[in-house]
């Protein structure tokens, strides 16, 4: 812009100058011939008076010699042969004649500048009429023209003067133009550069991510107002960043705590973020997994093996714009079976920058599925058994065609009533178990006296073991203990029922319990058949019975199970001694909440 | 002529007692064996006209007494389970077993069913009948042997008994329902898959290429027929 505004000013300036000089010039000009007449016109008066005086050829010389004095020359030139204008003075042959001369012969005056040996002169030349008095002494017509004079003035000399003085109008007026170009500069500068400079280094500033930087304009003008108005726009894009930038920690946070794996590819299915759980998953840094396509990271696929990554990634390109797929994804550890689910992600014009999947591992589903599955399915088989037998009895009952006697009838039908007890017994206990599933830690806690469980215990088990020898090995000054007493019962009695059903009648049973580093121990010893060591853990599994070809065990399995989940529940601890052969010692730990 | 002699496998005593109590007082003698070791045993030492088995056993289970029984014999194999899916009738069937019942059951079906199949393994063919051929297929009525290409074959009754009835009716399509009425009893007629694997069963001992039968011929959706000139 100053490039602009000084060639204007410099050809303002230019066009100034050539102006003036060439008007004062023409003006010079026009003066000098209008005096180059009068001086003409006095040359031919001054050698006239001298003349008609009788001045003669002398006479007219010095004429002649005191106008070249104040620089005027000037040159009479005859035509015609008039012999008595002779005079010539100055230079120049009385043979040749210019344009002026001729001019004048022929009536016209004239004059004009002219440059002769390196000056420059004012020529003027006029015709010289003869008149009556010059009848007196010349031969020619009134009226007619019998020669020229010429006079010619060197300009310079005058000139100097007026070149000076417009050298000197000249140089004031480029200084002003100067003064008032810096002055217009500096306006300039300060009203409307700094600030617009002001102005575009902040737009920089913001476009680079700086988004505090603030302009402070005060030129009171608009450009001030532009200013205003340009960091309301910074405060504002600043606040909106800053809104987004919440935003995106928010939705990061989100995708890092997830437990299912995030992925988000751009359009070309390449990998753009990946959360935690994705890396844990397929055991890669993420450093390891962006720009790698999705095909290439996971290798989704059916269980037959074809790949199905087209189709989870078929949203990018088609009508919907999310969806559901199941299927196994490989990794280092092995396939994992996992629901994906997926949506698009789109620009503000609705075009398709990318997706985001979800990876939700099905695994431990399935293996919840699984065991729910095997569960239900040996309950089922468990609880069919004694419905079968009564279905047996029941109908035998009641054939027609032939005679049951009385005995023979008694002894189904009291088949009839054991088969149902030993559904019940399967029916509560599936139940009890299923419960402490899910009911976890147990709610019903007290004080409770270890004698008055043993007790209880042996009480409600009184029929089952009327014909083993029971013996109670209790510690003295044992202290109460902070727990659920029903279920604690409940385990004795399982531990009892055990024992019972493993070993021969007129065995011995002991129940003992002690306090051992801080921890109440009981324990439920046998005389049975024991348990081979590797089936010691194995045991306490749900329906897990000990087989052999004699001893087809009529228990429900889940005795031991439950006997676990509670001791368990209670922070305590529950194993098995004794070898095969040699009876069984069932213990179970509990620890002290504190001495009452 | 002894009672017809039952032995009952099955790993649970109680059933062992109504099971025997029913046959019993109906005057069968009644043998039994709470696993499959014992009742192979018994086998080897005493002769046995029917033989009820229960599949879910420890050790080894109804299936595999059944093949070995098989190997040496074509006493009628009645067995029984909890699981009742086609998939471990068919394969009970093809094992050689003659019906299946699944439990729970009431014991006068059980009784229909052990009453037919000693029916069925006792000759019914009272009129003397001429020797029939088709083509490298003999069936000798009166000697009760079938001999193909010459060799004799070893079939089981429920397997003459099918064999007997389709080429009797050669040419002609025998509908399942009237094959199962005719060969197991008037109580069936719905065990399509009892059929199915008979055929094959006769098949791999009658037809020299079982994939591509040419004496035994089936017609989708309707029966079964014996060639004319396979």
């Amino acid at each position: 812009m100053l490039l602009s505004i000084g060639s204007f000013f410099t050809t303002i300036l230019v066009a100034i100058v050539v102006w003036i000089s060439v008007s004062s010039n023409r003006q010079i000009e026009r003066e000098w011939l209008a005096r180059s007449r009068t001086l003409n016109q006095m040359a031919f008066e001054a050698l006239y008076a001298s003349l008609s005086h009788g001045g003669g050829k002398e006479g007219s010389q010095q004429v002649i010699a005191r106008l070249e004095e104040i620089g005027v020359f000037a040159d009479v030139r005859v035509v015609r042969g008039d012999p008595l204008i002779q005079a010539s003075a100055g230079e120049g042959s009385a043979d040749s004649l210019d344009d002026l001369e001729r001019r004048a012969l022929a009536g016209d005056e004239g004059g004009a500048v002219e440059r002769r040996d390196g000056q420059r002169v004012v020529r003027y030349v006029t015709p010289i009429r003869i008149e009556a008095e010059c009848q007196r002494c010349h031969q020619a017509g009134v009226g007619t023209i019998s020669g020229v004079i010429s006079t010619q003035v060197a300009l310079d000399e005058y000139e100097s003067t007026l070149r000076r003085r417009r050298d000197v109008l000249l140089a004031v007026v480029a200084g002003g133009m100067l003064i008032l170009s810096v002055v217009t500069f500096q306006v300039l500068q300060r009203l409307v550069i700094r600030p617009l400079q002001a102005i575009r280094r902040g737009a920089a500033a913001i476009a680079a991510g700086n988004l505090d930087h603030r302009l402070s304009v005060t030129t009171g003008d608009e450009l001030e107002t532009v200013a205003q108005e340009f960091n309301h726009m910074a405060e504002r894009l600043q606040a909106s960043y800053g809104q987004i930038a919440e935003e995106q920690s928010r939705i990061l946070a989100a995708i890092e705590a997830s437990r299912d794996a995030i992925w988000i590819s751009d359009g070309e299915r390449r990998v753009v973020t990946v959360n935690s759980a994705m890396e844990r998953m397929l055991d890669q840094d993420r450093a390891q997994l962006l720009g790698r396509t999705c095909n290439d990271v996971l290798r989704l696929h059916d269980p037959s093996g074809s790949s199905i990554c087209d189709r989870a990634c078929a949203f990018l390109e088609d009508s919907a714009d999310s969806g559901r797929i199941e299927g196994y994804i490989s990794t280092e550890r092995g396939a994992i079976w996992a629901d994906i689910s997926y949506g698009r992600i789109t620009d503000a014009d609705g075009h398709v920058v990318g997706g985001v999947h979800i990876v939700h591992d099905l695994t431990e589903h399935r293996e919840i599925e699984q065991l729910k599955d095997e569960f239900i399915a040996t309950v089922s088989h468990e609880l069919r058994t004694p419905l079968n037998h009564i279905k047996g009895f029941a109908t035998t009952l009641l054939q027609t065609d032939v005679e049951w006697d009385a005995v023979a009838q008694q002894d189904f039908m009291r088949s009839i009533s054991q088969e149902a007890d030993r559904l019940t017994n399967l029916v509560d206990k599936v139940l009890h178990l299923s419960r402490l599933e899910t009911e976890g830690m147990l709610e019903d806690r007290e004080w409770w006296q270890v004698g008055d469980i043993v007790d209880g215990a042996l009480r409600r088990r009184r029929n089952t073991t009327a014909h083993h020898k029971m013996i109670l090995d209790l510690e003295p000054g044992l202290p109460a203990v902070f727990v659920d007493g029903r279920e604690i019962e409940v385990v004795l009695m399982n531990l009892i029922e055990n024992a019972v059903q493993y070993s021969e009648p007129d065995t011995a049973i002991t129940i003992g319990a002690g306090v051992e580093e801080g921890k109440i121990v009981f324990y439920v010893a046998d005389q049975g058949i024991g348990i081979a060591e590797e089936q010691r853990e194995r045991v306490f599994e749900r329906f897990y019975r000990v087989e052999s070809a004699k001893h087809r065990a009529p228990g429900t399995g889940l005795g031991l199970a439950i006997c676990k989940r509670i001791v368990e529940a209670h922070n305590g601890r529950i194993w098995v001694e004794g070898a095969l052969g040699s009876g069984s010692r069932f213990f179970f730990s509990l620890p002290l909440q504190s001495i009452a | 002529m002894r009672n017809p002699r039952v032995l009952v496998v099955d790993d649970e005593p109680v059933t062992l007692k109504y099971l025997g109590a029913n046959l019993r007082v109906r005057g069968y003698e009644v043998l039994t064996a709470e696993d499959g070791e014992t009742a192979l045993e018994i086998l080897d030492h005493s002769e046995v006209d029917l033989i009820i088995l229960d599949i879910m056993m420890p050790g080894i289970d109804g299936f595999q007494v059944c093949e070995t029984v098989r190997q040496t014999s074509d006493v009628p194999i009645l067995m029984l389970s909890a699981r009742g899916r086609e998939h471990d009738i068919v394969l009970a069937l093809d094992l050689g077993a003659d019906d299946y019942l699944t439990k729970p059951f009431g014991v006068a079906e059980m009784l229909a069913r052990v009453r037919a199949a000693l029916r069925r393994s006792t000759p019914t063919w009272e009129q003397p009948r001429a020797p029939l051929t088709i083509a490298n297929v003999r069936i000798d009525f009166d000697a009760h042997q079938v001999t193909v290409a010459g060799e004799p074959v070893q079939l089981t009754p429920t397997e003459y008994d099918l064999l007997a009835h389709l080429a009797l009716n050669a040419g002609r399509v025998l509908p399942h329902r009237a094959l199962l009425r005719a060969v197991w009893g008037p109580e069936y007629g719905d065990e399509t898959e009892y059929l199915w694997a008979y055929i094959r069963r006769l098949r791999r001992k009658i037809e020299p290429d079982p994939s591509n039968p040419r004496y035994i011929l089936t017609e989708p959706g309707v029966g079964y027929s014996f060639a004319t000139s396979p």
